[in-house]
């Protein structure tokens, strides 16, 4: 089943062509890699998706239009992301950034606040939530640093952060923007490993977009390949690498 | 089952028990202590509880949010002539009074939040000025509201048939409200609203992608923030028993800012030490002058310069408020008990 549709995307910073005519899709249960040159527009489709610009063209998740949708609907939809350089909140704690993830399920506004504890307040589900943030957190091995300020983090420590900030909110398509960037080896084949759990026991798609080859090869069951905003290349791991197209994108060799 | 319920536990109302125990204290200690001040202390007294709960108003706005109002002596107006209004022009009860002065600075507030949508920083700052300004300029008109220039008179309350006309029993009523207040203002702070406060001020793009209506929560923020303002302005204009504008200017605000950040921006503590520090400190101030010069008035130039550079030195010496001093001292008591946090 197609779960997310890119149509005919197109997007213009002024006379700078950033997307042109980008069409793909992503099935449920893939994990679908976006590599490129740096400024082939890679984080800018991510943007797109996640309600950032608003390009021309279509964009469908399980077959509802999202362009032009308000960003905050998108974690309802089942669209979450992590970005590329890191979008925590500062001065906030592990925890309570984890949790800014799952909230957009909680039911408590003004009133059910103010009755914190009575049974139409919102202590239970706060409960709920903070169990499941800790269990994300136990997963990606944060758990001892929950309390901990998320800036006093190390950056590794950090981008796992965004990665429980995504996984409470029970993403159906995740948006990893450089999810290994910055990491140590081993830290980078944590991170892969983890991104592979989710993806296959957990049923997370996957939309990645990694500079870092070697993870994009291992994990990937497409990728996609874009230069100068225009997709030149498409298919399994193999495929594109034999691509005479890519070759040329990338190690400049005449095609 | 026995470790869940620690885990939930890790975070009550002030954080550990002992610190809860102490808060308790407190409070206690305060309600009991002030049956017995006479009116110099309790005036002191009254006046910082209220100072408290619109200070709580305005750092959620400031120190949580991120946002920004210079308009708060305004809104505390709005506050205290709507109770006035709705308790001796339309015959409501009290409390129900009070609710609704604070809905209807609410609403009020949300409005003059409006611009925080494209505003940010000085220029929201300027639009705020601009909303003290329109609502001063609003009670010198309404005489039918405000009374104008004159100001107009208020009854301190009678709730079934319990008087709080004494200062020292009203005392107690401005302290229920005070710590109901600071409740509430620690449970927004904990929950998935004041961590939407803090997500829109740290990172606004983030957190809408993260499912944040940034709109709603900057709403939210102004609505709450003008509803403290406003209950306070109520428990402010029963307790001179009279409502005159002057109360409610320009200089009022800024004041109620300087207090949110010397106490400590985005920290219950903070709303409170802020007020008690602006309250006391002129008052430390005349003394010292009295003790100089028995003709107080020509020292009244100097104290404004003193408090000045005192607020200065303030915010280069504990850029955090008194809210961090306050932690320190708690955390040091605390470890010479040798009591294990």
């Amino acid at each position: 089943m197609t779960l997310l549709d890119v149509n005919n995307v197109s997007l213009a910073f002024g006379g700078v062509q950033a997307l042109s005519d980008v069409t793909f899709t992503v099935e449920e249960g893939e994990i679908f890699s976006i590599i490129g040159p740096n400024g082939a527009g890679k984080t800018t489709l991510l943007n797109c998706i996640s309600g950032v610009y608003p390009p021309t063209g279509t964009i469908r998740m399980e077959g509802v239009e999202i362009v032009g949708m308000k960003p905050h609907k998108r974690p309802k939809l089942g669209i979450t992301r992590t970005f590329q350089n890191i979008a925590l909140f500062p001065t906030e704690s592990v925890i309570d950034n984890v949790l800014v993830g799952s909230d957009y399920m909680l039911r408590s506004g003004v009133l059910r606040t103010c009755l914190y504890w009575t049974p139409l307040g919102c202590s239970a589900g706060e409960a709920r939530a903070r169990e499941a943030a800790l269990e994300a957190l136990g997963i990606l091995g944060l758990e001892e640093f929950a309390d901990a300020p998320v800036a006093d983090l190390p950056y590794g420590s950090q981008k796992r952060v965004e990665l429980a900030r995504a996984m409470v909110a029970k993403p159906k398509l995740l948006l990893l923007d450089e999810p290994t960037a910055g990491m140590t080896t081993t830290e980078k084949q944590e991170l892969t490993e983890q991104v592979k759990v989710l993806n296959a026991d957990h049923g997370v798609s996957v939309v990645m977009i990694e500079h870092d080859m070697g993870v994009v090869m291992k994990i990937s069951h497409r990728i996609m390949v874009l230069d100068f905003g225009k997709k030149i290349a498409e298919g399994s791991p193999a495929e594109v690498t034999d691509n005479p197209k890519v070759r040329k994108a990338y190690l400049g060799e005449e095609a | 089952m026995d470790s869940n319920k620690r885990s939930n536990c890790s975070r009550p109302l002030l954080g550990t028990r002992h610190e809860c125990i102490g808060a308790i204290g407190l409070i206690v200690a305060v309600a009991v202590i002030s049956q017995f001040l006479d009116d110099y202390f309790l005036t002191l007294l009254t006046t910082i509880s209220i100072y408290a709960l619109a200070g709580m108003g305005l750092n959620l706005l400031m120190g949580n949010t991120g946002l920004i109002s210079i308009a708060h002596a305004g809104f505390m107006g709005v506050g205290a002539f709507s109770s006035a209004y709705l308790i001796h022009d339309v015959g409501l009860p009290v409390l129900l009074s009070i609710i609704l002065a604070g809905l209807i600075t609410s609403a009020v507030g949300m409005f003059f939040g409006l611009p925080s949508l494209r505003l940010k920083g000085v220029y929201l700052a300027m639009a705020s000025f601009a909303a003290q300004i329109i609502l001063y300029w609003a009670f010198e008109v309404s005489r039918w509201f405000t009374g104008g220039q004159d100001g107009r008179f208020v009854d301190r309350p009678t709730i079934l048939g319990v008087s709080f006309f004494e200062s020292n029993h009203y005392y107690l009523f401005v302290l229920a409200f005070t710590v109901i207040g600071a409740i509430v203002n620690f449970n927004i702070l904990r929950s998935k609203l004041g961590r939407a406060f803090s997500a829109v001020r740290d990172r606004a793009i983030a957190a809408e992608l993260m499912g944040i209506n940034v709109f709603r929560t900057k709403m939210a923020a102004f609505g709450l923030s003008t509803f403290y303002a406003g209950v306070a302005g109520a428990l402010f204009g029963f307790y001179l028993e009279f409502v005159a504008i002057q109360a409610f200017t320009l200089f009022i605000s800024i004041q109620f800012l300087a207090m949110v950040i010397i106490g400590g921006l985005g920290k219950v503590s903070g709303s409170i030490l802020g007020a008690a520090f602006i309250v006391i400190l002129p008052e430390v101030m005349d003394s010292i002058a009295l003790m100089i010069t028995p003709n107080a008035g020509e020292m009244a130039p100097i104290r404004m310069g003193v408090f000045g550079l005192i607020v200065v030195v303030f915010l280069i010496y504990e850029p955090h408020g008194l809210a961090r001093s306050w932690r320190r001292f708690v955390d040091w008591g605390l470890a010479r008990m040798g009591v294990n946090r």
